[in-house]
């Protein structure tokens, strides 16, 4: 699985940070950044649990 | 036998998703949402943010359009207000005030929490903010250019002041604690709060009550209980909400602050309850809480859309988070602090800005407060779950 992101729609929230630190952070102008766009198989619940908690819907899954 | 109609009374955040998760999990039976609003469920935290303070639309805040909830198979029924819940056997039914009724072999409670109003108050320009139709008022007042007395220094209250301020109006927050916030995040980081109120240019008054509202018709000014008079043109009330179970009393659950449920969810047979009307039990914390928070909300709906579907779920263990925007700063809370926890700091300063506290009890670290510190606060996160010792926590956080 890859993760995606629209840095369009991405507010800043850092929810997704808070469920999976490991692949989320935000940068100086509080908008996210990837770790990296693949997932590893033990993130995998966590990553869920991030896109979930993304407010604005701004990060989601992709088969790769 | 596979449940074939699942009835979800509560059209918000919680309810719409636990009707997207059945359909994630591949349940085809079913699926009815009820809610007693006049909109495609809607995001609340935006309402007293973005829409506030001028910068979103309030149509902005809606999840789903009616297409694409027709699209997942989601029959939504608007205005609709469920007035009873029934049980039997293989299921029940839910009766509404139109003189319908939905019958369900599931149904899930979702029906939130509405604000706390205070009868000897209520004036025409005593407000609470909670719903679309409430922000739209408040905007509409606003433009009016008022005075503006916030009661109550909890999160929607600074909210409100935060969007006031930005909006350059006269802002004064009363609060009856010695500090606002205090009631959660306890009086050194309430005193933190209170300083960034007044250095965005609010007038903060502590540790004092308020005796009445007085005007006619229209709001002329709030009396505090030391005897101040603050001249006002509009007041809002942030003291509070209070869960909707009221409708479902007669069903058989145990309503007590909320509905009870066991740590998945589960309020009695066939009977779930998610988000703030919820009272789950928490095998970190040994007890049942009622989390007012938005992740909260998701992480039960995605829970309990799991059991429905089928799938083995086991206790929910996901520690609470929140945020709020006040004055450019977010604050992010985790787990459960209190007043009555002891408060540690881990690093930087209260009265400058970015810091990061922990709360422990017995020696344990059951929660923790940051300002503008996300990436620390994740790791609090992990910290809370594991019961991590305070002191290895704070080195750990410092290294
Ligand atoms: C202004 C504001 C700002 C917030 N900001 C944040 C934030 O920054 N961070 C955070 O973590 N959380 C925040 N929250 C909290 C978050 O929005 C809630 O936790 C979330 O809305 C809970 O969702 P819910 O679906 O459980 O309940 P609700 O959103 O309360 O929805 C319940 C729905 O059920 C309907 N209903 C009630 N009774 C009936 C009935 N008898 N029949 C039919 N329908 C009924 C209600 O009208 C409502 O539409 C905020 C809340 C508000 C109000
Ligand atoms: S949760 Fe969503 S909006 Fe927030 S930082 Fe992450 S991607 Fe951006």
């Amino acid at each position: 699985m890859n993760i995606e992101a629209d840095l369009g729609k991405c507010q800043g929230f850092a929810n997704c940070v808070m469920a999976a630190p490991e692949v989320f952070d935000l940068d100086d102008a509080s908008l996210v950044v990837l770790a990296r766009r693949q997932v590893l198989p033990d993130e995998l619940e966590d990553v869920r649990e991030a896109v979930r908690s993304c407010p604005v819907e701004a990060i989601w899954l992709t088969e790769s | 036998m596979a449940p074939r109609r699942i009835v979800i009374v509560g059209a918000s955040l919680a309810g719409l998703r636990v009707a997207e998760g059945l359909r994630s999990h591949g349940y085809l039976g079913e699926v009815v949402l009820i809610g007693d609003e006049d909109h495609p469920p809607y995001d609340r935290p935006p309402l007293s943010k973005q829409v506030l303070s001028g910068t979103w639309e309030p149509s902005r805040t809606y999840f789903r359009t009616p297409d694409e909830l027709a699209a997942r198979g989601i029959v939504h029924r608007r205005r609709t207000r469920a007035t009873s819940l029934d049980r039997d056997v293989s299921g029940g039914v839910v009766r509404c005030a139109d003189g319908t009724e939905e019958r369900f072999d599931h149904v899930v409670v979702a029906t939130g929490a509405r604000a706390r109003r205070v009868g000897a108050w209520e004036l025409p320009g005593v407000q609470t903010l909670r719903t679309i139709e409430d922000v739209r008022s408040l905007t509409e007042a606003f433009a009016r250019r008022p005075r503006l007395t916030v009661v109550g220094g909890g999160f929607i209250g600074a909210e409100v002041a935060s969007a006031a301020r930005h909006r350059g109006l006269d802002v004064t927050l009363v609060e009856a604690l010695p500090a606002p916030l205090s009631r959660v995040l306890g009086t050194e980081v309430g005193m933190a709060c209170a300083g960034l109120y007044r250095r965005n240019g609010v007038r903060v008054l502590t540790g004092v009550a308020i005796e009445g509202v007085q005007g006619g018709p229209g709001v002329e000014s709030v009396d505090l209980t030391d005897g101040t008079r603050i001249d006002s043109d509009l007041v809002v009330v942030g003291i509070g909400a209070v869960p909707n179970t009221e409708w479902a009393d007669g069903g058989g659950l145990r309503l007590d602050g909320g509905i009870v449920c066991d740590a998945s969810g589960g309020a009695g047979a066939r009977v779930w309850a998610v988000g703030d009307v919820a009272r789950w039990y928490h095998p970190v914390f040994d007890a049942h809480i009622r989390v007012e928070h938005w992740t909260h909300a998701t992480e039960q709906a995605h829970h309990v859309a799991r059991a429905i579907a089928g799938q083995a779920v086991g206790p929910m263990t996901a520690i609470p988070y929140a945020w709020s925007d006040q004055f450019g700063v977010k604050i992010q809370i985790v787990g459960r602090p209190s007043p009555d926890a002891t408060f540690v700091l881990a690093s930087g300063t209260p009265e400058q800005g970015r810091f990061v506290g922990l709360y422990a009890a017995a020696g344990r670290v059951v929660g923790g407060v940051g300002f503008d510190q996300p990436r620390a606060i994740a790791r609090v996160r992990r910290m809370v779950a594991g019961a991590a010792e305070v002191g290895a926590a704070v080195q750990a956080l410092a290294g």
